[in-house]
């Protein structure tokens, strides 16, 4: 399977740094990255992406340097600015531009799968269902690397396990590697293959899956966030 | 498709209504004050090429003054495309200028087409190519226009006069109407009109035109350093 590799990452805002000296997670995995707020997730996934300005960082897949992660990967993010009064069937051609790989009945499939509206407007939609389009057009571009950045977070927790399950199906049928950014633990408990935990832009903690089986999330949290 | 074709056709459905049907009803009202403004100080063929040419500038000024708000959702969003999705800036650039361009550019079709049937009667063949290339003109001034009021509103979005900035422009209107009802303001109205609408004056294309090149490069490059 092939491995992203990043290392010498460092983003310096103001009084925050976040560093992270090496970093590595192969395809068909799934790794979760968690961490108080303010603790710097959102940025470890820009400054890896490509897209967070002043970011330094080295990055290989599959041993090719990358400058940027796009198209290679989709990147999910949390703030989803899109055009409130379009809706999400009319956002898909625009999709479908920008990847090459992009399949049309995986984002059918998924758009059936998570019972989503495609023919209201994106305003009139809940978080939750907003955030499951994007993650369906995510999906959709069958990139080899989804980047997702709180992605159940607004969901309902019923929804939350299936997206869950969904993810993790992709990494072990398909090879996908899903990178996922969140503080929401329980639905991955007992199958991620390794969470790494940050504080203050540094990564304080790193757990295998057979560590995190012999733990609860909560005690784990105040373990490692005393 | 290209991608910033997709973004624009997507910009320009998800705006339908604020692109074609507000423009469209503003417009409507600001003709129906012209007619009722009645005549001014002015030669007979003079009144009625003023109010062609205001009557464009009538047409124009709604999509001008509404551009903003298409606009805020295509930055938005494109900024949104820009940071977590393939979006090239030459891509996001393009479709910038062409939701920018398209307003100002269909209404002063219909204001050509429009003005120039009620008033070929009494211009002829001239007062229609006149309006045309006022037209024109003003199409490229309102693309522009538009293209840097959304610098504006990036760099200064949290002030509310640069937010509503657009709307101001009917008052401009008006105040131009009440203008060609004095005789000093009516002459320098008409100098201005009849340079602008002048066939051969190919220096303030060539000017409007290396200023949207100009604009649009730019805009490609600001995106980079904004946060």
């Amino acid at each position: 399977m092939p491995t992203l590799h990043i290392t010498s990452l460092k983003v310096q805002q103001g009084n925050f740094c976040l560093q992270i000296e090496d970093w590595r997670a192969n395809g068909g995995e799934v790794v979760l990255l968690a961490g108080p707020n303010g603790s710097g997730k959102t940025t470890f996934q820009e400054a890896a992406m490509g897209v967070r300005r002043g970011a330094v960082r080295t990055l290989t897949w599959n041993g090719q340097p990358r400058e940027r992660l796009v198209p290679l990967a989709a990147y999910v993010p949390t703030n989803l600015a899109f055009f409130p009064a379009a809706q999400p069937n009319q956002l898909v051609p625009l999709f479908r531009t920008m990847y090459p790989t992009w399949s049309e009945e995986a984002f059918s499939r998924w758009a059936s799968e998570w019972k989503l509206s495609l023919r209201r407007p994106l305003k009139t939609l809940s978080m939750g269902e907003k955030r499951r389009f994007f993650l369906a057009l995510g999906l959709a571009t069958r990139a080899s690397i989804l980047v997702l950045d709180e992605p159940l977070t607004n969901v309902d927790p019923e929804m939350a396990y299936v997206l869950a399950d969904d993810f993790v199906r992709l990494a072990r049928e398909e090879g996908l590697l899903i990178w996922v950014s969140t503080n929401f633990l329980e639905p991955f408990w007992g199958r991620f293959d390794r969470a790494d935990f940050l504080k203050e832009g540094l990564l304080v903690h790193r757990m295998g899956g057979e560590e995190a089986a012999q733990t609860m999330p909560r005690d784990l949290w105040r373990r490692i966030y005393p | 498709m290209k991608p910033a074709w997709a973004l624009f056709l997507l910009n320009l459905r998800a705006t339908a209504l604020r692109h074609v049907f507000a423009p469209l009803c503003i417009s409507l009202v600001v003709a129906a004050l012209l007619a009722y403004a009645g005549s001014g100080p002015l030669e007979a063929e003079e009144e009625a090429l003023a109010l062609a040419l205001l009557g464009i500038l009538a047409f124009m000024q709604a999509p001008l003054a509404l551009a903003f708000s298409p606009l805020e959702d295509l930055v938005l969003s494109a900024h949104s495309f820009r940071r977590s999705w393939p979006l090239s800036p030459r891509s996001y650039g393009t479709a910038l200028l062409l939701s920018a361009a398209f307003p100002p550019i269909a209404t002063a079709g219909l204001g050509v087409a429009f003005l120039g049937f009620f008033f070929h009667e009494a211009l002829g063949n001239e007062g229609v190519l006149f309006s045309a290339c006022f037209a024109f003109r003003m199409a490229l001034g309102g693309a522009l226009f538009a293209l840097t009021g959304y610098w504006a509103r990036m760099v200064y979005h949290e002030r509310a006069w640069v937010r509503n900035g657009g709307f101001y422009i009917p008052f401009l209107l008006f105040a131009g109407i009440a203008a060609s009802h004095s005789a000093a303001g009516a002459k320098i109205l008409m100098a201005s009109f009849k340079a602008l609408a002048s066939p051969s004056l190919g220096a303030v294309d060539l000017f409007l035109g290396v200023l949207l090149f100009a604009t649009w490069v730019l805009t490609v490059r600001l995106d980079k350093v904004l946060p």
